[in-house]
């Protein structure tokens, strides 16, 4: 073979290969599939909703970030307001929200890290600690709020299981 | 030689492309209602979860991304983008006011959430709009003359609507109210009248949910025997 044939050839072999390159990402893009999960609505069946779930729906929308706004800080003092804990219960609950949020913001930025630099996630490894760090601040707080406080709480939370849809986790556990 | 480059390149974009995945989302929602000192209510959504990748990894690259969003009232949204399998941790906020709080009508709220794919060019995780009404309510009750004492000093009196005709029955019934011992280890007993602050919601086409404003207090006891103008 002359080297203009061979040219040639490989032109013809480049263009097949791009053609592949394409069909195949246009297969790609319809074998990204979603799937559907069961998801529990919590103003039909409250009962089963975990309540490791709703504490941790609950602390992560009430706690405050970092550094609050006033207006962040005023929503904060009504949010625990409505549950209707005493003075002392109100700042236990401060508390120990702050220490969850920091550790629950902590425990998310490490798993997406590793997400982004690449690797494989470990969701199992992730929903353990998740479990874990809600069980830690419920143990706390059960230490640290008279018995009172504590069934107002618990009361609280119960009730707010109408407001929560939750889906199927068993990808994360 | 160079030919062969640029098939061995075409090959190697073939494999990164051609990464499959499917994708499983578990995204949970949860919607918060405070009343605020002010005569506002703020209403918080959340949305909380992950996708997962069935066939292990996930994908990655600039063009692989989940974005969240949470709207309430049409306000919110999102303008963060994550990696598919990202932990998602969003919520928005908004206060309300105004009469609707305590015409009886009630403030409408609408919220959804949603997390659009980027190699779906689509929405993986929706909520429906949801759609419904909320506001504050007061009645008043009386004391039938029937209670249950309890150990600890309480005592729990048993009570009736007492709202006038045209405000009955109310938005919002007492049953029963809690009355605890004035001073600790004493014994509480029930007044003859109660007033009640509710806050009230009502998922479009649903019913109507009432719940102390004040927790664990659902009635203040008053002497005052005339019929209430309650909040129908």
């Amino acid at each position: 073979m002359g080297n203009r044939t061979h040219f040639w050839l490989g032109q013809l072999l480049v263009v097949v290969a791009f053609t592949v390159a394409l069909a195949c990402n246009s297969a790609s893009a319809q074998d990204h599939n979603h799937e559907t999960v069961s998801v529990i609505n919590g103003s039909d069946h409250p009962e089963l909703i975990p309540d490791s779930v709703a504490y941790r729906l609950y602390f992560t929308t009430v706690s405050l970030p970092l550094h609050p706004t006033a207006e962040q800080a005023q929503l904060h003092e009504a949010q625990l307001g409505a549950i209707g804990l005493s003075d002392r219960g109100k700042q236990v609950m401060i508390e120990q929200l702050a220490i969850f949020k920091a550790k629950f913001d902590r425990l998310v930025a490490n798993y997406n890290k590793l997400i982004n630099a690449g690797r494989e996630p470990n969701f199992s490894l992730f929903g353990i600690r998740q479990e874990s760090l809600v069980a830690d601040t419920r143990k706390a707080l059960s230490s640290a709020l008279a018995e009172e406080d504590l069934g107002r709480l618990n009361a609280y939370v119960q009730n707010e299981k109408r407001h929560m849809q939750v889906a199927d986790e068993k990808g994360t556990k | 030689m160079t030919a062969m480059k640029l098939i061995s390149l075409a090959f190697v974009l073939v494999i990164a492309e051609g990464a499959d995945a499917t994708m499983t989302p578990h995204y949970s929602t949860y919607t918060n209602m405070v009343y605020n000192s002010n005569q506002t209510v703020t209403f918080t959504a959340t949305l909380q979860g992950n996708s997962t990748s069935d066939s292990g990894g996930c994908p990655s690259g600039d063009h692989f991304y989940h974005a969240p969003a949470v709207f309430v009232n049409g306000t919110g949204g999102g303008g963060l983008t994550v990696a598919p399998c990202a932990y998602i941790n969003l919520n928005q906020s908004v206060v309300l006011s105004g009469s609707c709080l305590t015409n009886g009508v009630g403030c409408s709220v609408t919220w959804n959430a949603s997390v659009y794919c980027s190699f779906m060019n689509s929405e993986i995780f929706a909520t429906s709009i949801f759609n419904f009404s909320f506001g504050l309510a007061y009645t008043k009750s009386k004391w039938n003359g029937t209670d249950v004492q309890y150990p600890d000093g309480s005592v729990q009196c048993n009570v009736g609507d007492w709202c006038t005709a045209a405000t009955s029955p109310p938005r919002c019934s007492v049953a029963t109210v809690l009355q605890e011992p004035l001073i600790l280890g004493g014994k509480a007993t029930c007044s003859s009248y109660y007033t009640t602050n509710w806050f009230w919601e009502q998922p479009s086409g649903g019913f109507t949910f009432c719940f102390p404003m004040f927790p664990g207090q659902n009635g203040t006891g008053t002497t005052d025997s005339s019929l209430y103008s309650c909040t129908k």
